[in-house]
């Protein structure tokens, strides 16, 4: 009968002193892979303007129908711009699947997903992530 | 009838259709971008290139004409590598910017490249890119992207004759444009857009906004003429964003004012509360308010007291409602000839555009078609480009001045006089007609010509052509004012003319005024008469769409519906019924004019029926012989001057269509050449024009088609009252510098 307990036991403090599993969540970070699908980045280009020319690509591609565009025309025109970017850019984490198609479709590499994970809000109105919370701060 | 056979398929065609023509009839897929069904064939992009038996070298199929007996292969690898070749040329230059490109998804160059095309491109050479350049407030043209189809080109020769809009410049050098990159709103720039295969040209009006596949396509009328163009407008989120033409309903064209027109369903201002008066401000207080106050003021006047003044563009339903409305209590004035017309509907004996276009001699009387009824003046220039002798008799035509092949001009005065003259066979010196010019003009007549009549002709000039026309077997359209005139008539909603109704507003026998949907300052040429009407009127209502003059004096607003926000039927001037359907949503309070009526009649204790069974126009019937009245001319000065609501101005709701009102910016004095030279003005000269009182500063263009003496003053401008110093549409003026 004790034989079962010893084995038991031994187990525990093997693990007791053997390298952790786990991790303390908030205050570390878990890593994760380079190519991990997380929160969405509008990225700028070199000059600092943005690099969505709204062709409407992403939102074509969107399986989970997520993503809301609407374009206008660039105000500030140079000659070798495309002249267009977008006025409204949604993208609503509650129905997003983070499957990166809308990467994957970008012709541009405006639309960047990054290893960021921790997407919890205290609203579901938050989850509404429009185009200024979206684009690449810098 | 010739036989052929094209990839074993045998079809039968008409002995002149080309190869392209049976391939379609076959439904076999040729890929093609210069042909289009409406224009003449040019054979120029070589993309319908097809084998031929007995042919050494491949066929351009949309230029070579069937016989009898002739295998056609469209499937063999020569073909397949010569339309791969085409699309390899054609891509050389073109950048591969579908992402940017506005017209990605509707492309045709992009579904013949997807469809037929090579995977990858041989060249390595850099793309050579244009600069865009923005022709006038409608047009971006796109260099890099252009095809050199020239399709626009040849719609511009073929039916707008007498444009500048061409290729410019050689070989790959070669470009399209105008002359010296001027501006274009010609009335029908819109179609240009149309009919671009690739994205070279696009609408500055949907530049950007929304890519052509997130867009749902909803059938609707366009109101603005009584031609009712049936038209598709692109719909996301509930918002129309573009229009597009569904060909063939009533022509292939259509015209600037309903392809940019839509912009007025989601402007920005657009009303869309049941509005109040309190304290001299329209205030929303809750629709059950607004019906009660209505149904409250109603109940205070005798059914006498009240009058309706009626929009164009009316439908069949909401004229039933109105008529029911009446009937319920008793209610006997309406108007909707709100252009001070003394006529009511003559109809015509034409049925479609292409009799149009198929007539050989057309008589045009008076003015100004091209301003009310632009796709019958599209159509008559298409005529003249298909060999039609055209004939005009008139004062002021913008657009058919420039381009028929005999012009008759005279004074705005004399046109009614000149017009019965002809008719009724008396020569008149007075009318401003040399004694050679009307025998030209009778010789003319006897050739048998279609009479199209403008709407500015008077009541006695129509019954005198209705007359002569039936006696003498010819075909006549007779143009109304109004596009919901046919629907007014038969539902009997007229009295005895704005004028009169007017005045009556103004002596206190009408308290109560019903105004739908229209700006009386913009469209009573009588102004003066307006503002005292409208300052004694007792209680109003105004249902419209957006805030106005006229609406500053109602004590309720109401908003209404336009386009696809409604279903309705129209009646367009061949008498034919068009139907729109309701696709969007509404967002509010806004309601047609028969559901508003339906309330408010509902409220007073009254049932109103709104279906209708049956529709059938009604025309007036010609009896005796009239004199024209004669014209009296008020002020004074050397110059007859005409006032004229310009084309792109002159639509319904014209604050909500901002994009169409940048093509006419500011008020324009057309001056005869003659005047001009005598005066010392050129184009772009600022002048101030007296009007017996205020003076108005307009803007000069030399219109060298013009009589001596004759200037033609736009008016409809915001903030500029011009109407309200007139009391007719032809005044004497004096010219200040």
């Amino acid at each position: 009968m004790i034989g079962p307990l010893i084995k038991g036991l031994s187990i525990t403090i093997r693990h007791l002193f053997g390298p952790k599993v786990t991790i303390k969540y908030p205050y570390e970070k878990r890593k994760v892979y380079p190519r991990w699908r997380g929160k969405h980045v509008l990225k700028l280009g070199e000059d600092g303007r943005e690099r969505c020319c709204y062709c409407g690509l992403c939102e074509a591609v969107c399986p989970a129908n997520a993503i809301r565009i609407y374009g206008k025309e660039d105000p500030i025109f140079e000659k070798s711009d495309v002249g267009k970017i977008a006025e409204i850019y949604e993208i609503d984490y509650r129905r997003c699947i983070f499957c990166g198609y809308c990467q994957e479709a970008c012709p541009r590499d405006a639309i960047v997903l990054t290893t960021e994970y921790e997407l919890a809000v205290d609203s579901r109105s938050k989850l509404l992530r429009d185009k200024e919370d979206l684009t690449e701060k810098r | 009838m010739a036989r052929i056979t094209i990839d074993g398929i045998a079809v039968e065609v008409r002995d002149d259709a080309t190869i392209l023509e049976a391939a379609r009839k076959a439904g076999i897929d040729i890929p093609y971008f210069c042909y289009h069904p409406y224009l003449k064939p040019a054979g120029l992009c070589r993309m319908c290139l097809v084998e031929v038996e007995g042919m050494p070298k491949l066929t351009p199929a949309c230029v070579t004409q069937v016989r009898d007996g002739m295998v056609v292969r469209t499937d063999t690898p020569r073909v397949k590598k010569a339309r791969e070749g085409i699309i390899e040329f054609q891509l050389l230059h073109h950048p591969l910017d579908c992402p940017y490109c506005d017209q990605a998804g509707e492309c045709m160059l992009q579904d013949i490249t997807y469809r037929y095309g090579r995977a990858t491109s041989r060249f390595v050479d850099e793309k050579e890119l244009f600069p865009t350049k923005f022709y006038g407030p409608f047009i971006v043209y796109e260099q890099s992207r252009c095809i050199l189809c020239k399709r626009c080109v040849r719609f511009t020769h073929e039916y707008m004759a007498g444009t500048d809009w061409n290729v410019y410049f050689r070989a790959a050098h070669s470009l399209i444009g105008t002359y010296e990159n001027k501006e274009i709103a010609d009335y029908f720039t819109c179609n240009l857009v149309e009919i671009c295969p690739v994205g070279a040209i696009t609408s500055r009006l949907y530049r950007y906004k929304v890519r052509y596949w997130t867009l749902e396509w909803a059938r609707g009328v366009c109101r603005e003429c009584g031609l009712f163009c049936s038209l598709d407008y692109g719909i996301r989120e509930n918002k129309a964003y573009r229009a597009k033409h569904n060909v063939n309903s009533p022509g292939p064209w259509i015209c600037d004012k309903g392809y940019f027109g839509f912009e007025c369903m989601n402007h920005p201002e657009r009303i869309k509360f049941a509005l109040e008066r309190r304290e001299n401000k329209l205030v929303n207080v809750g629709l059950e308010k607004v019906l009660n106050g209505i149904t409250q003021a109603l109940g205070r006047y005798k059914p006498e007291e009240v009058a309706f003044i009626l929009p164009s563009g009316l439908s069949v339903e909401d004229a039933a409602g109105i008529r029911n409305f009446m009937d319920n209590f008793g209610i006997k004035k309406a108007e909707y000839r709100v252009g001070m017309e003394d006529y009511l509907p003559f109809g015509s004996n034409v049925d479609s555009l292409e009799e149009i276009s198929e007539a050989r001699n057309i008589l045009v009387l008076s003015g100004d078609i091209s301003n009310s009824y632009p796709v019958i003046a599209l159509t008559i220039c298409e005529a003249i480009g298909k060999g039609a002798n055209v004939v005009l008799l008139t004062s002021w035509d913008y657009y058919l001045m420039k381009r028929v092949n005999n012009l008759f001009c005279i004074k705005p005065s004399c046109e009614d006089g000149a017009i019965y003259s002809l008719f009724s066979g008396k020569w008149d010196e007075f009318t401003g007609l040399s004694r050679e010019e009307y025998e030209r003009l009778e010789a003319f007549l006897q050739t048998k010509p279609m009479i199209v009549l403008g709407p500015r002709a008077q009541e006695a000039v129509r019954a005198l052509i209705v007359d002569y026309a039936i006696k003498n077997g010819l075909k006549y359209i007779i143009l109304d004012r109004s596009s919901s005139s046919y629907v007014a008539y038969t539902y009997g909603l007229f009295c005895k003319g704005i004028d009169s109704l007017l005045e009556e507003v103004k002596a206190g026998s009408v308290k109560a005024l019903f105004v739908l949907g229209v700006d009386l300052f913009r469209e009573v040429p009588n102004g003066k008469l307006v503002r005292d009407a409208l300052g004694s009127v007792d209680f109003m209502v105004y249902m419209g769409l957006f805030f106005n003059g006229t609406a500053r004096y109602a004590d309720y607003f109401l908003p209404l519906t336009e386009l696809v926000e409604e279903e309705a039927h129209f009646v367009n001037v061949f008498g034919k019924l068009t139907k729109s359907k309701k696709s969007l949503a509404r967002e509010y309070e806004e309601r047609s004019i028969r559901e508003w009526l339906k309330l408010i009649s509902e409220k007073m204790g009254k049932k109103l029926d709104l279906e209708v069974r049956e529709f059938k126009p009604k025309f007036v019937l010609v009896e005796g012989n009239k004199k024209p009245k004669d014209i009296v001319l008020s002020g004074s000065g050397d110059f007859e001057a005409l006032f004229e609501i310009p084309f792109y101005r002159n639509f319904r709701y014209m604050e909500g269509k901002s994009k169409l009102l940048e093509a006419s910016p500011e008020p324009v004095l057309n001056v005869s050449i003659y005047d001009a030279r005598s005066l010392g003005l050129s184009n772009g000269d600022y002048v101030s024009l007296d009007i017996g009182g205020p003076s108005f500063k307009y803007k000069i263009r030399v219109f060298d088609e013009l009589v001596k003496g004759v200037l033609v003053a736009d008016t409809g401008f915001e903030g500029f009252p011009v109407n309200e110093a007139l009391n007719n549409r032809i005044a004497k003026v004096k010219i200040k510098k």
